[in-house]
């Protein structure tokens, strides 16, 4: 048992381009959530510890509605008929988008707001401390509440995938979750560039004096961007419910992933979020598929991302991106 | 004639009455709980509750006087814990000698980190820090022929010949004693006024004169071994440590105790900490229910009492005491 | 100035008290514990002796009567009379960082078992309750849990855990106060390596699973029938998984199999497609993959392989045995048919009546067969309760005894430990941790042989005398 792989990764083209892609696709999810923390820090000034926590929200309520709604009997009166419809996936996504949203939106009315009217003393180190007793709050209120067993949707949609080049396989629904994370950042994207609303959140991330003199409402923004920001979170978890078991602690790792992304790519940076997402997704699966020994290797996996991110934060705290959202 | 008064007044002021009140107490506890046979699992929830204390108000020290929100505070204290352990265990050093490298191997790393920290600032150093203890976690969990891996760590027992809890009970209460009166003095002596100096702003005080690097490095590497000496006290008490006990978990609970405490005063983080210590314990049939209650606090005490929930009682104690201070030098200036 | 003067004199003075309060505390513990031992023996013996009397005279006393020894602080009742419930003490993890799954699994079984003793007449003819505290898996809450449970709530002896790293250091608290202690899930061999009287388990060794493992595999063979036996192993970086690693390493070459390709993952990971495409990208296409991940990470390896491309077809898929909880194994493995289970514990076609009524009970609250560690938590403290009513006292050198002398039909099958204080394993030439170390676990190999396959459709394919299945494995069509 020689170091096989180590070598399948110089010289099979197919191997190679497989991980590339398995890399592409999770990092799309990657950077679907990257984006929703990265707007909530360009417009508000603060990192949410409780990212994760959205997303953990958003895949149980897809979940839970495509379990127990999943035929919903509708009475028309005048007919008597009764028709039956089945929730479809992306109505629950959309569903657990607005969830999380307006927890989101609550969530920062009640307590970041006092930060911005000058009624906390620090308030950087406020939103840290405040974010963190919401994440371990809304962790163990979901282990209370729906305990500790893991729960998983069944595929949005089932279809057998072509053995690209003969040798790649994808799931299917992998690829159904790179898609809505696809449509949903290009949607994000579109949204800030082109709508209103959009350009104010930018013009309060860029000068939040300046916007309210042309008549924004910067508090209403903030709390805005911070819905915005969970809701992407929140869809995140809805398309990945299909994909990985999900319990109630499944957020952590996915808020260390966005944090790591967001550094990358330069805080408050939506590009860098971007690209940072399908980096940091490229280099994992290459970093597991190539490594000479599985079992040294991946123990230190984790370790080996974490000093590289510790490395950026030190030597080039503003990422690679540049900042603006 | 009127310092002495005013000595003598402060002697017998309020706050001094409780300090003593409460020393009193936490020396004849033992003593009462075996008195009156009550269980010495007390003891046990008091030894923790202090080794969290001494954590927690060198966490309010580091966070609360000097402004720098670090998540390694718990890395710290596996580093001086896991030096002593492996000291003990590989080499066959004594206990004593153990704490003492484990705790300077403690400020070491503090120092070090301190140095790389220097520029980082709120979010960037929370993430910088959240991201050093993880990787020591993951280093400690990997390494397992020298660390035991994740099934932890044994350590030899902290007082050789005697599976009481007293001896333990009294290391700890004294240590956290002595720790509390040390951070005290620095706290209330010129480092103090630098520290807050620098966590109002830092600029400012660079420009004031203020050696800005020296007494940023300084109070890392000052918490750093007071964490250290703690978790080299502690676990060796416990008999062993596992990777898991640095989890950013177990260090949030440390946060919320300062923070439940006020963080901005030494003795109302360490109070803070035996009093939620007690209450985790106490509350412990409720599950994880205790959990949910115990981050709903923390949000709750951030936005609604940002000095803490113990700090303003302490706080109205100490002003009582201070206006009859205030009368009494009143009516001795008054006096022809 | 002076406030800093006043500080260190009360730091003085709380350094002096605490020297002066040494001895005298020792001293004071001896004449607490005669005095209570006159109260039991002589009623009419006068307390009008001086104390230095009394210490003198008594403790010769004590070695004549043979009375239990006294341990400052443990507060269990020695004489049944005295109370109105024998109260037992049992730990689980009910929060994270430990295992929530597995501490709620054996709640639920310790609750049935109260239940099944109390029906049966109870223990020494007075009700059994259980106090249940929840360990958190670390250490220190061990070392809490148990003070806690022998010192405040008096418990005659304590059952349960799940973590290893737990169970050490519950283990010297049980010791301390000498306390019986019977260890139900914790696999770890220091825990019965340092042959303390007190403590017993009837958890499997790492070893033993090893060994089982290799004897299934062996016979299995060239699954996929490419000339070469391939066995890769997929584990969590935990105490459970690089156990179960090291053993395969050593146990598996001396069944005459190769050495298995190993890929340790980090709890954190949650992504195992590079992991799968690492595995189809093998020389040798792996005649079988063993999930050594527990919970729902298991699921997530397991699933992820078969969507990265692994096919049941040319490798035996070996999930954790999480997978047996049927309904949440469908739900998060939907491509998992043709799994084959290991199965710790017994199964319905191998397990005796207690066991099946045991099961049934189980079942009526959590809806399915009982786990492994469910039978060892039941198991546990039926047993301590079987001891118990044999010793016929509330003695803990007497329930030692008994325990040492078990021989119980139990749920998960007849209980005797070979070893202990008479006849210690080296004696033997056996392992040290074979000490109070129930020899006999029973463990089957199960296989799903349909996609949504009920749990009690299951096929057994290992060991013989239970085999429902043509062979040692069956294959997808």
């Amino acid at each position: 048992m020689d170091s096989i792989i180590f070598e399948a990764c110089l010289n099979n083209f197919h191997y190679l381009l497989g991980l590339i892609l398995n890399g592409l696709i999770v990092g799309a999810i990657y950077a679907l959530m990257a984006i929703g923390l990265t707007v909530i820090f360009s417009v508000l000034g603060i990192v949410s510890f409780a990212h994760g926590e959205f997303y953990m929200i958003g895949g149980f309520v897809t979940y839970f509605l495509l379990e127990n709604l999943i035929d919903i009997d509708i009475y028309i009166p005048v007919i008597g008929t009764i028709a039956t419809i089945a929730m479809p996936w992306y109505v629950a996504i959309l569903l657990s988008g607005v969830v999380t949203f307006f927890l989101g939106s609550i969530f920062e009315q009640t307590f970041l707001r006092p930060m911005f009217s000058g009624k906390v003393e620090r308030p950087g180190e406020y939103a840290i401390l405040v974010t963190f007793g919401l994440a371990f709050f809304l962790q163990y209120l979901t282990l209370a509440i729906i305990g500790p067993f893991p729960v998983k949707a069944d595929r949005f949609v089932s279809f057998d995938i072509p053995k690209i080049l003969g040798q790649i396989t994808i799931a299917s629904n992998r690829i159904i979750a790179a898609s809505v994370a696809v449509i949903a950042i290009g949607s994000t994207l579109y949204y800030l560039q082109r709508t209103w609303t959009g350009r104010a959140l930018r013009a309060v991330s860029q000068d939040k004096d300046a916007a309210a003199v042309t008549g924004i409402n910067p508090q209403r923004m903030n709390r805005f961007a911070f819905g915005l920001g969970c809701m992407l979170a929140g869809m995140a978890g809805a398309t990945l419910v299909q994909v990985f078991s999900w319990v109630f602690d499944v957020g952590v790792v996915a808020s260390a992933k966005s944090f790591v992304i967001i550094v990358l790519g330069g805080m408050g940076s939506v590009p860098g979020a971007l690209f940072g997402g399908l980096i940091i997704g490229v280099v994992e699966a290459l970093g597991t598929g190539c490594f000479p020994d599985p079992s040294r290797s991946l123990a230190y996996r984790d370790a080996f991302g974490l000093i590289i991110f510790a490395l950026i934060l030190l030597f080039r705290p503003q990422g690679f991106f540049g900042r603006k959202l | 004639m009127i310092e002495e008064k005013s000595l003598k007044n402060k002697l017998f002021s309020l706050p001094g009455l409780i300090v003593a009140v409460v020393l009193v107490a936490a020396i004849a506890l033992p003593l009462v709980i075996s008195y009156f046979n009550l269980p010495p699992y007390q003891i046990h929830v008091f030894i923790v509750g202090y080794y969290f204390a001494i954590l927690a108000s060198s966490w309010a020290l580091l966070a609360g006087y000097a402004g720098q929100f670090s998540f390694a505070h718990m890395a710290f204290m596996a580093i001086g814990a896991y030096t002593a352990g492996i000291l003990g265990q590989q080499l066959g050093t004594n206990v004593i000698t153990g704490i003492i490298i484990g705790t300077v191997m403690a400020g070491f790393w503090g120092f070090l980190i301190g140095v790389l920290c220097l520029r980082l600032r709120r979010t960037y150093l929370a993430l910088f820090t959240i991201a050093f203890s993880e990787i020591l976690r993951l280093v400690l969990n990997a390494e397992r022929q020298v660390t035991g891996g994740p099934d932890g760590m044994s350590f030899n027992p902290l007082v050789a010949g005697t599976t009481s809890n007293i001896p333990p009970y009294y290391i700890h209460l004294a240590l956290l004693i002595g720790v509390l009166i040390f951070m005290y003095a620095l706290a209330n002596s010129r480092f103090g006024l630098f520290w807050r100096s620098i966590r109002e702003d830092e600029e400012a005080a660079a420009a004031m004169g203020v050696h800005v690097v020296r007494y940023k490095v300084m109070v890392f590497v000052i918490t750093a071994m007071i964490a250290g000496l703690a978790g080299a006290v502690h676990w060796h008490y416990v008999s062993i440590v596992t990777p898991n006990d640095l989890l950013i978990r177990q260090m949030s609970i440390v946060i919320t105790m300062a923070v439940i405490g006020g963080i901005e005063s030494l003795i109302a983080a360490a109070l803070g900490a035996i009093v939620i210590q007690y209450g985790l314990e106490f509350m412990r049939p409720l599950g994880s229910w205790r959990l949910v209650v115990f981050g709903l606090l923390l949000m709750v005490t951030l936005r609604f009492f940002q000095n803490g929930l113990l700090y303003p009682l302490l706080q109205r104690l100490y002003r009582r005491g201070a206006e009859a201070e205030t009368v009494a030098k009143r009516q001795v200036a008054s006096e022809p | 100035m002076f406030k800093r003067k006043y500080l260190v004199f009360l730091l003085l003075l709380t350094f002096v008290l605490a020297a002066c309060q040494a001895d005298p505390e020792q001293v004071e513990v001896i004449v607490t514990r005669v005095v209570e031992q006159i109260e039991e023996m002589e009623v009419t013996r006068v307390v009008e002796q001086t104390v230095t009397e009394e210490v003198e005279v008594e403790v010769t006393r004590v070695v004549e009567v043979e009375a239990p020894v006294e341990v400052a602080g443990r507060c269990a009742p020695t004489d049944p009379g005295e109370v109105e419930e024998i109260l037992i003490g049992a730990s689980a993890p009910l929060s994270k960082p430990g295992s929530v799954t597995g501490g709620l699994v054996m709640q639920a079984a310790f609750a049935i078992a109260v239940d099944d003793v109390n029906e049966a007449g109870g223990v020494l003819g007075l009700p059994v309750n259980m106090v249940l505290y929840d360990t958190e898996g670390l250490p220190e809450r061990g070392t809490a849990v148990a003070e806690r449970l022998i010192t405040q709530d008096c418990v005659v002896a304590i059952v349960g855990e799940y973590h290893s790293a737990v169970g050490l250091t519950m283990k010297e608290v049980s010791n301390k106060y000498h306390v019986p202690t019977i260890f139900a899930e914790t696999y770890n061999n220091d825990i019965t390596g340092v042959q303390y009287p007190e403590v017993f388990r009837i958890a499997p060794t790492s070893a033993f699973t090893a060994q089982m493992d290799a004897k299934w595999l062996q016979e299995v063979g060239d699954y996929n029938g490419d000339g070469e036996q391939t066995i890769v192993i997929v584990a969590e970086n935990t105490g459970y998984g690089t156990g179960q690693v090291d053993n395969a390493l050593t146990w598996f070459p001396e069944f005459g199999l190769g050495e298995p390709e190993v890929f340790l993952t980090e709890q954190t990971t949650q992504d195992f497609s590079s992991v799968a495409q690492r595995i189809t990208a093998l020389s040798n296409v792996p005649d079988a993959i063993l999930i050594k991940v527990t919970g729902e990470q298991s699921y997530n390896v397991q699933q992820q392989l078969y969507e990265g491309g692994v096919d049941p077809a040319q490798s035996i898929m070996v999930a954790n045995q999480v997978a047996l909880n049927d309904e949440e194994y469908w739900e998060n493995v939907p491509d998992g048919a043709y799994a084959v289970v290991p199965r710790i514990g017994p199964w319905a076609s191998s397990a005796s009546e207690t066991g099946l009524a045991f099961a049934e009970k189980y079942r009526a609250i959590m809806g399915r067969f009982p786990e492994a560690y469910a039978f060892e938590a039941y198991d546990s403290l039926t047993l301590m309760a079987d001891a118990i009513n044999r010793a016929g006292s509330l003695d803990p050198d007497a329930i030692i005894a008994a325990l040492e002398a078990t021989d119980l039909e139990g749920a998960a099958g007849r209980y005797y430990f070979p070893y202990g204080i008479d006849n210690p394993p080296q004696d033997s030439g056996e392992a040290e941790w074979m000490w109070h170390q129930w020899p006999e676990v029973p463990l089957l190999f199960l296989q799903y042989t349909a996609s949504g396959q009920s749990s009690d459709d299951i096929e057994v394919i290992w060991p013989e005398t239970y085999r429902t299945s043509e062979g040692a494995v069956v294959r997808p069509e």
